[in-house]
């Protein structure tokens, strides 16, 4: 992030005394932290401590851990929203281990085995700015990759584009084009996601990123433009949808074809 | 033979909506609880249904692969993709 230090990074919490006791790691997060900013972009920095950090001017987020919250404290500085989540390092711990193999192999529902707040936050641990604590991050960045967390983000975006192009398929049927579409746009997405994750680019509950994650993990299924053009609609006829249609839904069975979940 | 006559200029494509799940170089075809293992030499065959190559071009591919002669690549071929679009996972 241009010449700024991490002790930049950090000056605007310590003078608002929102480094806590014991902690373990602070890294920023999200677009600064991928160069994918830009002049309205928020900071956004995670701090991970031993116990949960909470004071009254905290807002909590519930998560389906124990503690069952995060805090979140927010103030503006240098002409910018700064969010700071909180983690404990046993919350941290307790994602890590919903997404072992055994949980896999014990056949837990991909879709269900994070909430997207914990998926995200697992995600951007492999793409984050450590300020505090570089080898904290490392050694978790290490753990992750030693879980099912890719075969499980994997296996939830295929799920859901399966569940898109059935919906594709029974519209086509009744001659709902239109909603057909829609839902085959919706299931191209859910695919595309499902090839990033299997490069290791997480994140897909922000869709926005899609085409920059696409372009940071440059998969050999798709060039950028061939993936492009579906997105943005580029050969599809309002005349005569239908070709377009059947061509996606071939496309998304080509994706899960090349991608593997294992 | 004169099936597999019938069936050397098609062009076999995977069905829409088919399930699919790729682990290494097998696949899991259909839903989980009764989901088709395809393996190995099977696996190859059903990786090279791109909707384009017809079966004879398949099991040039496969004869290539296995070092099998072409003639029985496309008996073998023809085979499974019969059985597969029994099992309404592939068409013509």
């Amino acid at each position: 992030m241009g010449n700024r230090t991490a002790e930049d990074w950090l000056a605007p919490l310590r003078e608002r005394h929102l480094i806590p006791e014991g902690i373990r790691a602070a890294f920023v997060v999200g677009s600064v932290a991928r160069g994918w900013h830009n002049p309205r972009s928020d900071y956004d920095i995670y701090v991970v401590s031993d116990s949960l950090y909470a004071a009254e001017t905290s807002e909590a987020i519930p998560v389906p851990l124990e503690p069952s919250f995060v805090t979140v404290e927010v103030f503006y500085a240098q002409e910018k929203r700064w969010e700071v989540k909180y983690w404990s390092d046993s919350q941290i711990d307790q994602m890590l281990a919903k997404v072992s193999w055994d949980a896999y192999e014990r056949g837990s529902i991909p879709g269900n085995a994070l909430a997207s707040i914990e998926e995200l936050t697992l995600a951007r641990l492999g793409h984050c700015l450590p300020l505090i604590g570089a080898d904290w991050v490392e050694e978790r960045r290490s753990q992750l990759g030693r879980t099912a967390f890719r075969s499980f983000a994997i296996a939830r975006s295929l799920g859901a584009a399966d569940t898109y192009v059935e919906d594709a398929l029974g519209q086509m049927e009744a001659g709902d084009l239109e909603s057909a579409v829609l839902s085959a746009r919706q299931a191209f997405g859910h695919a595309v996601d499902a090839l990033l994750e299997g490069e290791g680019e997480f994140g897909s509950h922000q869709p926005k990123w899609r085409a920059n994650r696409f372009k940071a993990a440059t998969p050999g299924v798709l060039t950028f433009d061939e993936y492009w053009a579906v997105e943005t609609l580029q050969t599809y006829d309002n005349a005569d949808p239908l070709p377009w249609i059947k061509m996606v839904l071939a496309l998304c069975q080509d994706i899960a074809m090349r991608v593997d979940v294992s | 033979m004169n099936h597999v006559v019938d069936r050397s200029e098609s062009v076999p494509r995977r069905v829409l909506g088919i399930r699919i799940r790729r682990m290494k170089d097998d696949f899991l075809i259909g839903d989980e609880d009764r989901a088709l293992l395809i393996e190995d030499i099977a696996a190859f065959i059903f990786a090279s249904l791109d909707g384009h190559r017809s079966t004879t071009k398949v099991a040039q591919l496969v004869a290539q692969e296995y070092g099998v002669d072409e003639g029985t690549a496309l008996a073998d071929v023809v085979e499974f993709l019969g059985d597969l679009a029994d099992q309404g996972i592939i068409e013509w």
